[in-house]
């Protein structure tokens, strides 16, 4: 039973006992008085017949006529005189009648008063023994009155302490729920603080809760941090602190392949004569110079503050070797006109290094997604020595692809995302997602568009950005949630099935209403749905982000972060968002089995996720090794190019 | 129990004991006997209150009452009358309240009257009716009578409020009048200087709260003189 049933049932009982007892134990005093004032009546009463018949000197005829003219006028039950021997000589008895009280009542509660006898002489001949009892009607009457009076004043103060225990009930219940509700929210992996009560006991659960879910917290926080070193040192030049090469190279290779590849810029830097400036200068002012070099490709190369923040982050600066230097703009914001501006401020860096000359050279590249990445690097690497054969400080393009039947404005890509809305060109491509034993964990299903009737279907990397751009990345995310709610009904047995939202639509102002919509109406289906925000996105809006994980825990839908790993280092902010799994950004998946640095990085990605109870699932796996080192370094599933369902071809 | 223990042993010592010692035995036995069923009035207990209250002066006549009743539980029923009536009438004093109890009106119980040596008609009419209830008359035939009293005074007769105690040998009979104004054991005929208003005694009397056999528990306000003086008198060990 409940507890508050039971504190409830407790309440009631001990008051109905008191009362009860109360009403028993005044009714039984009430009794006894009455019984006492009854006795003492039937004593003084019957004295003082016997004496009044004493001074009479009685014969039987004038006793009897006392006695009647007594008993008549008086309150008597029965007035009985004895002979000296104990025979019965004068009798007067009322009759039975309404005794005041009802007939239930007096049988429990008998008033049982002591009959008054007092002795009659005949001048000095004893004349007999009266013996007098009084009526008790008046008596039950008053006793009835009194117990129905006290059962009224003992019912209402009843009702006024029912009342008052309600209130401490209730004083207590908010503490108590807010304890249960943070002991389940633990449950579910969200680690909350609550503020503590003021009743002792859960004051003290709520302390040590508290102090748990904080060194929970702060002992993920060392782990973030101490697993963001080991990225950092997988992953970035010592010297410099950009990107090394390898995560570059993965970098380009996702805004190139893949659904989400939005294409982009690549710059390649090559600073002059790094080898003199070093035997010049030294060690220690050749790593200085480098390091100003970072700077300023950083600050002006990677733009900031602009519209769309999300693909912001996906820009990166790179190190690619000891004097070449990278710098990769993604999307649709990348703008080839960084390139001056860049070459300026790098030509006024490097002045005080060298001795004249152009100590810096600039080759760009315009690619689009589904180019291959080896023509992206051969041709701006060309460009890049062409510039440098110019022989002055100089950027050079190359020309990278060819097809540009896209449109190309945003009214007109506004336009035409509106029709593919309104004519439902738009279908969902399923990518399966496995465990490591090939089992299916679900389908992974972007979204893709087309712009004609019969026109070929863009992956989401074409159309997402501007779509966000445009504000109408909602609208993409609600259509794409309905198809994928549609053929979770038409495939029963499909466990499950991922649809990617980004994180404008989700701070959208009625988005999560809209979505409640549609989910409501296919509850069944829902709790097989799977759903996913990107990482830069989620941590950028993480309050939206937690309103959506609260509305789909309660429909059941599985709720993750893709290509997460850039911003491990604010993983504290997933504690209590109730996340059901991570998704790996691809970049720390390239090559594992050969990278010792990202798997000791990914493996501490994984036992962390798992102290929370999240799934961790590999992004772009391309071959068998890699998915082998998967196994070895405890992830739960994998996805990309390389991945199969075991048992289909 | 231990009285009927008593009993049977009365009976059956006299066939084992020889015979010159039977009728010394059987004097004893029938005295302890009587002294067994004075078992009603606890001596010892009577005898620490009397010293703690009154001193060392009225133990002798305490002894002396004690001895009186168990002489009269071994008489016959006229004797027993007769043996109290004189003892008390001549070892008790008569005064009136006012001097003894500083009270206008005070009924005694027969440890206080023992105690004081002396009290009034009232006083003398309970210890003799205590009496004779310890010395084995039953108390149905025992009566305390208020009487109208003619007595001769130096400026002529006059009349004066007065308790005897009657006796009743049947419950129809003429009753026998135990008096302290004349000393002898009249029949009531022959005491036409009295004239009955009331009589009691109290073998129907309510005790207050509880019935009959109890103590009140009202408070002494409750209940009556005479319910008053039978708890004292049950408190100091007279029953």
């Amino acid at each position: 039973m409940s507890m508050y049933r039971q504190l409830w049932l407790a309440i009631i009982l001990s008051m109905l006992l008191a009362l009860a007892g109360s009403l028993f134990a005044s009714l039984l005093s009430a009794r006894a008085y009455l019984e006492q004032q009854l006795s003492m009546k039937n004593a003084d009463n019957a004295s003082a017949l016997a004496l009044s018949l004493s001074q009479q000197s009685p014969d039987p005829v004038t006793a009897e006529l006392v006695v009647a003219a007594l008993f008549d006028s008086g309150h008597y039950e029965s007035i009985r005189i004895h002979d000296p021997n104990g025979k019965l000589m004068i009798e007067r008895v009322a009759p039975a009648g309404d005794s005041g009280a009802p007939e239930w009542f007096v049988r429990r509660v008998p008033i049982h008063a002591e009959p008054g006898e007092a002795r009659v002489t005949s001048g000095w001949q004893q004349f007999g023994t009266v013996i007098l009892v009084s009526h008790s009607r008046f008596a039950y009457q008053a006793l009835w009155n009194s117990t129905r009076e006290m059962i009224v004043a003992l019912a209402l103060a009843s009702f006024v302490g029912g009342y008052l225990g309600s209130l401490i009930l209730r004083r207590l219940r908010r503490p108590l729920q807010a304890v249960i509700d943070q002991a389940e929210a633990i449950t579910e992996h969200r680690f909350i603080t609550i503020p503590e009560p003021n009743v002792p006991e859960l004051r003290r659960l709520a302390i040590a809760m508290n102090v748990t879910v904080t060194r929970l917290k702060a002992m993920f926080e060392e782990q973030a941090a101490r697993l963001e070193a080991v990225r950092r040192e997988a992953n970035f030049d010592p010297v410099t602190g950009l990107a090394n090469r390898d995560f570059l190279i993965a970098r380009l290779r996702s805004s190139l392949e893949g659904e989400h590849a939005t294409g982009g810029i690549l710059f390649l830097i090559h600073v002059a004569d790094l080898m003199d400036i070093n035997k010049r200068l030294g060690r220690e002012a050749t790593d200085d110079m480098l390091r100003r070099v970072a700077q300023t490709i950083t600050r002006n190369g990677l733009p900031r503050g602009g519209v769309d923040a999300e693909a912001d982050e996906e820009n990166l600066a790179g190190r690619m070797n000891g004097a070449d230097f990278a710098l990769l703009l993604t999307g649709q914001n990348a703008r080839r006109e960084v390139a001056e501006p860049l070459l300026q401020a790098l030509i006024s860096t490097l002045a005080p290094f060298v001795d004249g000359g152009s100590p810096v050279y600039i080759g760009m590249g315009v690619f689009k997604q589904g180019t291959a990445l080896r023509t992206v690097l051969s041709q701006v690497d060309a460009a890049m020595i062409a510039a440098e054969t110019e022989g002055a400080n100089a950027v050079r393009e190359a020309v990278i692809d060819t097809d540009d039947d896209i449109p190309r404005s945003a009214d007109e890509w506004s336009r035409s995302i509106r029709q593919a809305l309104d004519r439902r060109w738009l279908c969902l491509v399923s990518f399966p997602v496995v465990d490591l034993q090939g089992r299916l964990l679900h389908a992974e299903c972007p979204l893709r568009l087309r712009l004609e009737a019969e026109g070929e279907w863009l992956p989401a990397g074409r159309f997402l950005p501007l779509a966000e751009r445009l504000g109408l990345s909602a609208e993409l995310d609600l259509a794409a949630l309905e198809l994928g709610l549609a053929e979770l009904v038409r495939q029963p047995a499909l466990k499950g099935l991922a649809i990617n939202m980004s994180a404008s639509s989700i701070v959208t102002a009625d988005f999560l209403q809209k979505l409640e919509a549609r989910l409501s109406k296919q509850r069944e289906a829902a709790a097989r749905l799977w759903i996913e925000v990107a990482e830069s996105g989620a941590l950028r809006n993480i309050d939206a982000f937690r309103r959506l994980c609260k509305l789909l825990a309660s429909y059941r839908c599985k709720v993750g972060v893709e290509h997460f790993g850039p911003q491990f280092s604010q993983i504290g902010a997933v504690h209590d968002l109730g996340l059901d799994y991570i998704k790996v950004d691809a970049s720390f998946v390239r090559r594992l089995d050969t990278h010792p640095g990202n798997q000791a990085f990914l493996k501490g990605v994984g036992a962390i996720a798992h102290g929370i109870g999240l799934l961790v699932i590999a992004e772009g796996v391309t071959s068998d090794a890699e998915f082998a080192a998967l196994g070895e370094i405890g992830f739960d599933g994998a996805t990309g190019p390389g991945v199969k369902v075991a048992g289909i071809a | 129990m231990a009285l009927m223990l008593a009993q049977y042993m009365a009976y059956l010592s006299p066939f084992l004991l020889p015979e010159p010692s039977r009728r010394r035995v059987l004097r004893g036995l029938v005295l302890g006997l009587a002294a067994s069923v004075v078992w009603a009035i606890d001596f010892p207990r009577l005898e620490q209150l009397l010293l703690a209250r009154f001193g060392q002066a009225p133990v002798a006549l305490l002894r002396d009452w004690q001895r009186n009743l168990a002489d009269a539980s071994a008489a016959s029923e006229k004797d027993k009358l007769r043996k109290v009536n004189d003892f008390i009438n001549r070892r008790v004093r008569f005064e009136d309240d006012l001097s003894i109890w500083n009270q206008s009106e005070y009924w005694a119980t027969p440890l206080e009257t023992i105690g004081q040596g002396g009290g009034d008609c009232e006083d003398f009419a309970i210890i003799k009716y205590y009496s004779l209830k310890a010395a084995g008359i039953p108390l149905s035939r025992l009566r305390l009578v208020y009487v109208r009293a003619r007595l001769e005074g130096p400026a002529g007769p006059y009349l004066q409020a007065h308790m005897v105690l009657a006796y009743y040998a049947t419950p129809n009979a003429e009753p026998l009048v135990l008096d302290n104004l004349v000393p002898e054991i009249r029949p009531a005929s022959q005491r036409s200087d009295l004239q009955p208003v009331f009589s009691f005694n109290s073998e129907a009397v309510w005790s207050g709260v509880g019935g009959k056999a109890t103590k009140g528990a009202g408070g002494t306000s409750q209940l009556s003189r005479w319910q008053d003086l039978l708890n004292r008198a049950r408190s100091e060990g007279v029953e």
